[in-house]
């Protein structure tokens, strides 16, 4: 009893493992690092944890996940994935001439789904513009 | 002869016991990324209750969704305030009220939210798959119009 109490935790961390490989949805959801150019890019990846096909919108949001931003590009903005597949997506934004960083939401949602519960996951990404250097 | 061996079994010990500074270090290295993901296993329904006045998740043959989250890594899960996206042209929404309600299920048992109007939130550190049951209600005291009704509810992890 005991030892299944133990194993017991072990035992769903392994069985979850193979659906972190195969279906996150948005990995990372948490991002910085600096630039030499007024542009930050970074590579997502998002997947598809639905047993049918699913057509994804990937948004560029304000830092509160609430209104959409811009200066902003994402590559592919629409991706529809196979079930348990998993695409990358470039993000790539401008970080104003007058600030040294720009922090900017990115979610992912389903383009179609019909209920009550719309869900979403969304992630954080900083660029920092090395200092003496972009404009 | 005696000082010729000794510094043959000086020699030989200086070798064996340079062996092991010369030895390569093996290392293992790894990184886990922060994903989250969030699946509806199941849409929730909406049903009239007895006295007119709600239409909820909870109510006669009315049925919870189901939200399956997966996490690595600390994400927060936020669960909006739900809002009316269908509803028919004979319905008077001046005094409803629009509500959510969730329970955490497996792993997420220690989640519990009663009935509210405002937007809640909730930490999770790295969760193997759990499942968050989610209800809504409209409560309006002058009853419903006969019609098709539908709300909403935003979910995100971050």
């Amino acid at each position: 009893m005991q030892l299944s109490r133990r194993l017991l935790p072990a035992l769903l961390l392994f069985l979850a493992l193979p659906a972190v490989a195969t279906a996150q949805s948005l990995a990372p959801t948490h991002g910085s690092g600096p630039t030499p150019t007024a542009i930050k890019g970074f590579r997502l990846t998002v997947g598809n944890p639905y047993r049918t096909a699913m057509t994804f919108l990937v948004l560029p949001m304000d830092v509160g996940f609430r209104h959409p931003v811009g200066d902003v590009e994402i590559l592919p903005p629409k991706l529809t994935l196979a079930p348990g597949f998993t695409r990358q997506v470039i993000l790539a934004f401008k970080i104003p001439q007058n600030s040294k960083e720009r922090t900017i939401g990115l979610c992912v949602q389903p383009e179609k789904l019909a209920g009550p519960v719309l869900p979403r996951v969304c992630g954080r990404y900083t660029g920092v513009r090395l200092a003496g250097v972009g404009g | 002869m005696q000082k010729l061996l000794g510094i043959w079994l000086g020699l030989a010990c200086a070798l064996a016991c340079a062996e092991p500074a010369g030895a390569d270090s093996i290392n293992f290295t790894g990184s886990v990324l922060d994903s989250c993901t969030l699946q509806l296993a199941s849409s929730g329904t909406l049903a009239l209750s007895q006295d007119g006045t709600t239409m909820g998740s909870e109510e006669g043959s009315g049925q919870p969704a189901h939200l399956t989250i997966l996490s690595t890594g600390s994400h927060t899960i936020s669960v909006a305030a739900p809002s009316l996206v269908t509803s028919p042209s004979g319905y008077d929404p001046t005094s409803q009220q629009l509500e959510v309600a969730y329970q955490g299920l497996t792993l997420l048992s220690g989640v519990s939210q009663g009935y509210t109007s405002s937007p809640t939130s909730f930490s999770v550190n790295a969760l193997a798959l759990s499942t968050l049951a989610l209800n809504n209600r409209i409560v309006n005291p002058a009853g419903f119009a006969a019609g098709s009704y539908a709300t909403q509810t935003v979910v995100t992890c971050n």
